[in-house]
């Protein structure tokens, strides 16, 4: 059964949204805490009303940290559904905002779609993705002496960054795509510093800059040898840095978006992988 | 070339410090003249061979700055070399930097050492040969002295020559001071101002300060590209109480950026952006920035100048890599390329900072023209604001926090009209793409193909029965009707049962945590919509067999009670093939409840709706023949039968214009093909068709079939 | 041993400075090709060995191992090839110009030292 968390729900909202859930999920209600753990549920629905937006964000962000970019949607509840400015809270990682005064139909049927489970990756999918999880695992392990463990691969309809720092790397060629690695700077840096060998607090811009695009370059290379035994033949284009959260980045159209996530210890980072064979 | 003069002229009227500095310099060797009136001076001059002027702030008959000014008009002596005394007091009727403007060469500082003067003179004028030992003796004499002339050793022979060189070099002033930043490890950089230079030499203004013979680098502002200068210091310049003000310095060959082009770039680039004037701190300026020109991000331009550029973005880079700038706006398009200077990472705000040099690239001439246009020199802060607020196609926007920088453009026109209310399509599409990655039973949610009035299409996956399926889930609109639902499930079962070529299968009807969808056959290939879109020329004989295969199919399916009801040109596939696939049986079908008159409330293209369905008075088969025949009219005449603006106006026509003549629009067309289209498409029912036999029959009379 | 380290890359240069530092080695560094070229023609043949990043800016390491090779001067000096890019194809045209040896990136400082010992054994 899907387990889902409501925090900081208004008694209105959570009657209305247990009623709607408790037929297909186990809703867990409770005020908002940093320190919880939500790694076990499907979903955490976020209520608010009193327009405190740098709150409200911080409090996303902060749920998003948690989800260690495990596939569990925050969804944002609000009383009315009047205009506000959206973006932001795309930005830091909301999949959808709900209002209490929506029609019922639409208002179930969106809570209903992210009740659905995530699917497995298609054979096809497996092929190229798998080169992928090697290749991160063993960059990690060689260069920065860390573990990184596979936790699993989703998908997503949009290539947003919803990170600190991420090293893009574009493919083209009969096999076009686009490749992202995410990181939250505590584990960049760490990485980096593991790499390089010096303390945490020695690293500035330029190696930040340099690391997380070598990693990229590494990942990507390293894989690209699989890749070729599997027909997928492609070139690499210099990586690009960038900072900050929200960014959407360009793929190819008609490619799928796959999200593998990694543990390193108890922190997380992922791989984003949209390809398409010409 | 040898300097011919060798004396010294010294003039003062401060006997005291005449006779000190005097008898300092002809310890060395020198030849001096004295003088404390500018007549005497003059004649001293006319006289002998004075190579350097020694002159104290006051003489008896002028100011040594009257004296300097005079002198420095006079072509016959204005090359003369002139540094002038001063002290503490004077420095109140002529400051170091005063003197340096008015065309003096250097200062000294009084009180001082002897050696202090010498060295400084020893920059000017060389002492004769002769008097060569009398150096040595006194190196041994004055351990000061020999300090001094340790460092110097460092130079020895050559520096001697290089002395010779730099004394015989043309020096030129600065009238403007020319900015620079200093440092004396590479690591540290102080402001400074670079007062005048010669090929290999340049005397310094800054607050750093250095010692005779100390390394010294030289880069342009903000640079962190690693290109420097390195000289090392040869004298010092002296000013209010003997405090450090800059220095002399002399470079290198051979070690790093070569003095002279580094100097005459620097030169250059102060002419240039004294042409053109200086414009920093921009009202923000959206622009878009890449590495590689693949990856484009959103920039703020802050400031610029004629040759650079500073700018916010997300993308971080290093010094010395290249970033491509565009800008594109209403008819202005540019992409320029720049050198990146400076990075600094604003860790809280995760946004770097980056100042750029287009030195390389006129492009930035051009745009920078164009921003110096809208932001228009005269005006003020808020007369720039308004002015740019005028003209939103600008899309100037004043990024409040990263948040706001991170808006896409077109986000940021939907910030700007706030007050338009939320619409509910654009929450059914993002519900539709909230479903891909998605299970729903045993069907992988793959890709995401299009929405429509009654909901979404995807691609997906059967685990179970391992192949593609296409996906349809029902809109909330529809999918909240009971009355719907249940129609609906009636027409698809029916269908489901129905298995010819050229209808797509229906595989199965669900309902995954309450969205209702069904699965069907996934065709490979595109609709007749989408052929039309990309302008696909049709062969008649083409176009006749198609209208064969959907009139035998749509007989197939009227022989099992089942009506269409909306075909059109995006519910017939063309697969990969050449095969026609008929997909979307009756559940496009209109709400019964909703007015079809309203706009917004119908669903599917009212392009090609019979007059009986406009109605609402029943449909049946012939009412699908009307729809077919409007379909097939659009593909022959390349437009539909009716269009108008409005939806409103084009039912309206449907419903009493006569059909416009197909022969007319496309002459080339066989007399039966049009005249079988108009009659499928005759208002009243009773004068079509009544059935699809007839259609094949009419066509099959064609000459091209 | 003096070891010329050519990658655009501050991470690597750094990683391999480190990894071959303990063999007291003297290394310099370059951040493109053409760089490395720059370093040759100021030490000529006082460098022992060369570790050549493949992608770098205004000049690949590719390009800088082939010109390095032409030289007279400077072709006896051996070069190794680092670079993420291990396909096959790579490591035939590396050797091909003369590459002495192919580290594939990513690779641990014994990977890179048996690496080096090798060639320079072998040389």
């Amino acid at each position: 059964m899907a387990k889902v968390l409501l925090n900081d729900c208004s008694p209105d909202a959570s009657q209305k949204l247990t009623n709607v859930l408790k037929d297909s999920a186990e809703v867990i209600v409770e005020p908002f805490s940093e320190q919880r753990e939500i790694t076990d549920f499907n979903l955490v629905i976020l209520y608010s009303n009193n327009g405190d937006d740098q709150n409200i964000l911080r409090k996303i962000k902060n749920l998003h940290f948690r989800t260690k970019f495990r596939n569990i949607p925050i969804l944002l509840v609000k009383d009315k559904s009047e205009y506000f400015s959206d973006q932001p809270y795309f930005n830091f990682g909301v999949s959808e905002f709900m209002a209490l005064d929506e029609p019922e139909p639409i208002f179930n049927q969106i809570l209903q779609g992210y009740l659905n489970p995530g699917r497995q990756p298609l054979d096809r999918e497996l092929i190229y993705l798998s080169p992928f999880i090697e290749s991160t695992k063993q960059v990690l392990s060689k260069m920065a002496s860390m573990e990184a463990e596979f936790r699993g691969v989703y998908f997503k309809n949009s290539l947003r960054v919803l990170g600190d720092v991420s090293g893009v790397i574009g493919l083209s060629g009969t096999t076009e795509g686009t490749v992202i690695i995410t990181f939250l700077w505590n584990l960049a840096q760490r990485v980096i510093a593991n790499i390089m060998d010096v303390k945490q607090n020695e690293i500035n811009a330029e190696m930040i800059h340099d690391g997380v695009g070598e990693i990229i370059n590494m990942i990507s290379g390293s894989a690209k040898k699989s890749l070729l035994e599997a027909s997928y033949d492609f070139q690499l284009s210099i990586p690009t840095i960038i900072v900050g959260w929200g960014h959407e980045v360009g793929h190819p159209e008609n490619a799928t978006i796959a999200v593998l996530t990694f543990d390193v210890g108890d922190q997380a980072f992922v791989l984003h992988v949209s390809l398409t064979q010409k | 070339m040898e300097n011919t003069k060798t004396d010294i002229l010294l003039i003062s009227i401060s006997k005291e410090l005449v006779d000190f500095v005097a008898g300092v310099l002809e310890n060395e060797g020198y030849c001096v003249h004295k003088a404390s009136s500018m007549r005497d001076a003059l004649t001293a001059i006319d006289l002998s061979p004075v190579g350097l002027i020694l002159c104290g702030i006051e003489l008896e008959d002028i100011s040594g700055e009257q004296f300097l000014s005079y002198l420095k008009k006079d072509p016959k002596r204005e090359s003369i070399p002139f540094i002038f005394l001063l002290s503490t007091e004077s420095q109140k009727e002529l400051s170091p930097k005063r003197a340096i403007e008015i065309g003096a060469e250097n200062f000294i500082f009084f009180p001082t050492e002897g050696p202090v003067v010498v060295s400084c003179i020893k920059d000017f004028l060389k002492p004769p040969l002769k008097a060569q030992p009398a150096d040595s003796s006194s190196i041994n004499k004055d351990s000061k002295d020999s300090q001094a002339n340790i460092t110097r050793s460092g130079l020895t022979e050559s520096g001697q020559v290089q002395n010779n060189e730099r004394r015989t070099e043309k020096r030129e002033r600065f009238d403007v001071p020319i900015p620079v930043e200093i440092s004396r490890d590479c690591k540290t950089w102080i402001n400074g101002f670079i007062l005048n230079r010669s090929k290999s030499s340049a005397m310094i203004e800054t607050s750093l300060r250095r010692r005779y013979g100390e390394d010294i680098f030289i880069r342009e502002p903000k640079d962190e590209t690693g290109t420097t200068v390195a000289g090392s210091v040869v004298h010092v310049l002296l000013g209010d109480e003997s405090k450090q003000i800059g220095f002399g310095v002399v470079f290198r060959k051979n070690n790093g950026v070569p003095w002279q082009s580094f100097s005459e770039h620097m030169m250059d680039k102060t002419r240039r952006q004294a042409i053109l004037p200086i414009r920093r701190d921009f009202f923000p300026i959206a622009a878009e920035v890449s590495r590689d020109g693949v990856f484009w991000i959103d920039a703020q331009i802050t400031g610029c100048d004629v040759m650079s550029a500073s700018l916010k973005t997300s993308i971080l880079a290093k010094p010395k890599d290249i970033m491509i700038v565009k800008f594109e706006r209403h008819g202005i398009k540019n992409i320029v390329n720049g050198k990146i200077k400076k990075v600094e990472l604003d860790q809280k705000e995760l946004l770097a900072i980056i100042e750029l040099d287009f030195a390389e690239d006129e492009g930035w001439l051009k745009l920078y023209t164009h921003f110096a246009v809208i932001a228009g020199p005269e005006l003020s802060d808020k007369e720039k604001k308004d002015k740019i607020q005028q003209k939103p196609q600008y899309k100037v926007i004043k990024a409040e926090s990263a948040e706001d920088l991170n808006i896409k453009k077109n986000d940021a026109v939907a910030l700007i009209q706030k007050s338009a209310p939320r619409k509910p399509e654009s929450k059914n599409k993002r519900f539709y793409l909230s479903l891909i990655g998605r299970k729903m039973d045993n069907y992988e949610v793959v890709s995401f193909i299009s929405a429509g009035g009654m909901g979404g299409v995807f691609k997906g996956w059967d685990t179970a029965l391992e192949r593609d399926v296409a996906l349809k889930v029902i809109s909330w609109e529809l999918s909240s009707q009971e009355e719907f639902v249940k129609m609906f499930l009636k027409e698809a079962r029916f269908v489901s049962k129905l298995n010819h070529p050229n209808i797509a299968q229906i595989y199965y009807i669900g309902n995954a945590n309450g969205i209702m969808y069904y699965a069907m056959e996934f065709i490979h290939g595109q609709t007749l919509a989408d052929l039309l879109k990309s302008n696909t020329h049709f062969k008649v004989p083409q176009i006749i067999n198609y209208l064969k295969t959907l009139c035998s199919a749509l007989e197939f399916v009227w022989k099992n009670d089942i009506i269409h009801r909306d075909i059109k040109p995006a519910n017939i596939m063309v697969t990969n093939s050449d095969e026609l696939k008929l997909v979307d049986f009756g559940v496009a079908k209109l709400d019964k409840k909703s007015d079809v008159q309203e706009e917004n409330k119908i669903v599917g293209s009212p392009l090609y709706l019979s007059p009986e369905a406009i109605r609402n008075q029943g449909v049946d088969n012939r009412s699908d023949i009307y729809s077919l025949g409007a379909t097939f009219y659009h593909l022959l005449a390349g437009t539909p039968p009716f269009y108008d603006d409005s939806c409103s106006n084009i039912l309206i026509k449907q419903l009493n214009e006569p059909v416009p003549s197909l022969k007319k629009k496309a002459p080339e067309l066989p007399d039966i093909l049009c005249d079988t289209i108009e009659k499928m498409m005759a208002k009243r029912c009773e004068e079509r068709f009544q059935n699809y036999q007839e259609i094949i029959d009419c066509l099959n009379n064609c000459s091209f079939s | 041993m003096n070891v010329i380290i050519a990658d655009d890359s501050k991470v690597v240069r750094s990683i391999v400075e480190k990894a071959i530092k303990p063999l007291g080695y003297s290394s310099f560094q370059a951040i493109h090709g053409g760089e490395a070229i720059e370093i040759l023609e100021k030490m000529g043949s006082k460098v022992d060995l060369i570790l050549m990043d493949w992608n770098m800016p205004i000049m690949d390491g590719y390009n800088a191992l082939v010109k390095i090779k032409e030289d007279s001067r400077f072709s006896s000096i051996p070069i190794i090839m680092l670079t993420s890019e291990s396909d096959d194809n790579k490591v035939k045209m590396a050797r091909d110009a003369g590459a002495a040896g192919y580290v594939k990136k990513p690779f641990t400082s014994d990977e890179l030292l048996d690496n080096i010992q090798r060639v320079i054994t072998g040389s």
